[in-house]
């Protein structure tokens, strides 16, 4: 699905913070949305957990900066660190080129505890979001 | 040029008739008030460089956008000055690696990245960063602010300690995107002219609606308590947060106007106060319009 041209794809779940969730087995694979990486161009420094973290809820599980800006995750459910993309130590640009195949950590976690949108409702949740975001551009 | 900030023994310039701002923009670096945005000219107009020093270092980049099709791209320029780097944000260089720079010579164009509001002023972000770690957002380096003892600029205004503010002024400027009101009532430490609240310079936007964790910046001296709650204290300056304090913006016959809020800086000249319309375009009082900005501080 779309909402302005930005792809929500419907084979995952998604949450308020820019982030998608992707069941893989008994695994949960987290990356940013082709929004969120839109809102954060120029991904230069990223750091991640170490395999085998246990992340409390809402605690921050990965923190990247941009040129100017500082951004971090966190989940709404516990979780256990998996696996983490370890290309992304020396480029973590990649998130911005190929936001959907770039998953940034692998966790292990219930994540129906946490408030997780479908496609379609990201996408209403999203145009709102990018309609204020738009605002700010507004007689460029 | 006027000292608007410095590290060590690099001393950060500003023409004469710039405005300073340690606080007003949410990023990192103004958070550990490691960055100063020095506003004047125009968008498109001529930049002068804060320092002297070789370009060891130029980037094109690109910057936050809502518009799959639309890029906003920014350059940072980074100055060797001494062991250091002054890393400048929002100017498109027309000069080049290994060209040296001198204070005050014009250096590039001011651009609109998408790091901009659109009520922005022109400005260079700068901040000083060591040479082997300038890129990211973090590695800040805190700034020393040159700023002393706040005092009213003229006898006879409000109580410098009171906990309720009016500034009365004509509008002097608007268009589409800002209003700017001219308030005789205004403050100084000698160095800086601003607007102040229990003996600080304000340095921030204050949203008109109550953000609880918005926040801006109060810049002098410390003369006592702080009026509001505080995120953070660096230096002479502390960051602290809006949701003690919300500004209202009165017309001459003391009818509220909806604004978003109103932003403050320090000038080296008269300072001015900007009220920011609830949109683009959105209504705003006109040149010669009499408003009064009124903030009642409470701290919770």
């Amino acid at each position: 699905m779309k909402v302005e041209d930005f792809e929500f794809p419907e084979d995952r779940l998604y949450l308020k913070n820019h982030v998608w969730v992707k069941h893989h087995g008994d695994m949960i694979m987290i990356g940013l949305t082709e929004l969120g990486q839109s809102l954060s161009k120029e991904i230069v420094h990223i750091d991640l957990p170490d395999v085998g973290d246990v992340i409390p809820k809402d605690v921050f599980l990965i923190a990247y900066e941009t040129i100017k800006a500082v951004s971090q995750i966190s989940l709404p459910f516990e979780c256990t660190v998996v696996s983490v993309n370890d290309r992304l130590w020396d480029d973590p640009n990649i998130i911005n080129s190929d936001p959907y195949n770039i998953c940034m950590v692998e966790v292990r976690g219930n994540c129906d505890e946490g408030d997780l949108m479908t496609a379609e409702d990201a996408c209403v949740y999203y145009g709102g979001l990018i309609a204020k975001e738009r605002e700010r551009y507004a007689g460029y | 040029m006027k000292l608007a900030a410095s590290y060590g023994d690099i001393h950060l310039m500003a023409p004469d008739d710039a405005a300073v701002s340690f606080f007003k923009s949410p990023f990192r670096a103004h958070e550990t008030g490691s960055a100063v945005d020095i506003a004047y000219g125009d968008f498109g107009l001529p930049a002068s460089s804060p320092v002297d020093g070789t370009i060891v270092d130029i980037r094109e980049f690109d910057t936050p956008t809502p518009f799959k099709e639309r890029d906003f791209k920014d350059y940072l320029t980074a100055v060797r000055c001494g062991e250091l780097i002054v890393r400048i944000l929002h100017v498109n260089p027309d000069l080049g690696i290994g060209d040296y720079v001198r204070t005050g010579e014009d250096f590039g164009a001011f651009i609109r990245s998408g790091y901009f509001y659109f009520w922005n002023f022109s400005h260079l972000h700068v901040e000083v960063r060591m040479p082997d770690d300038y890129i990211r957002a973090t590695s800040n380096m805190p700034l020393d602010i040159p700023v002393g003892v706040v005092r009213r600029a003229f006898p006879g205004g409000a109580d410098l300690d009171s906990d309720i503010f009016d500034f009365t002024g004509e509008v002097v400027f608007s268009n589409k995107r800002y209003a700017l009101v001219d308030c005789p009532d205004y403050s100084t430490d000698g160095h800086f002219n601003g607007y102040s609240v229990g003996g600080f310079l304000l340095d921030g936007f204050i949203p008109a609606r109550n953000h609880a964790l918005h926040r801006f910046g109060l810049v002098g001296k410390n003369r006592g308590a702080l009026p509001f709650n505080c995120f953070r204290s660096i230096g002479n300056s502390h960051l602290v947060y809006s949701s003690g304090v919300t500004p209202r913006v009165f017309d001459r016959e003391n009818r509220p106007l909806d604004v978003a809020g109103a932003s403050f800086i320090l000038f080296f000249g008269k300072p001015l106060i900007k009220l920011v319309p609830t949109g683009y375009s959105k209504h705003l009082p006109q040149c010669g319009d009499v408003v009064s900005v009124q903030m009642d501080v409470h701290k919770e």
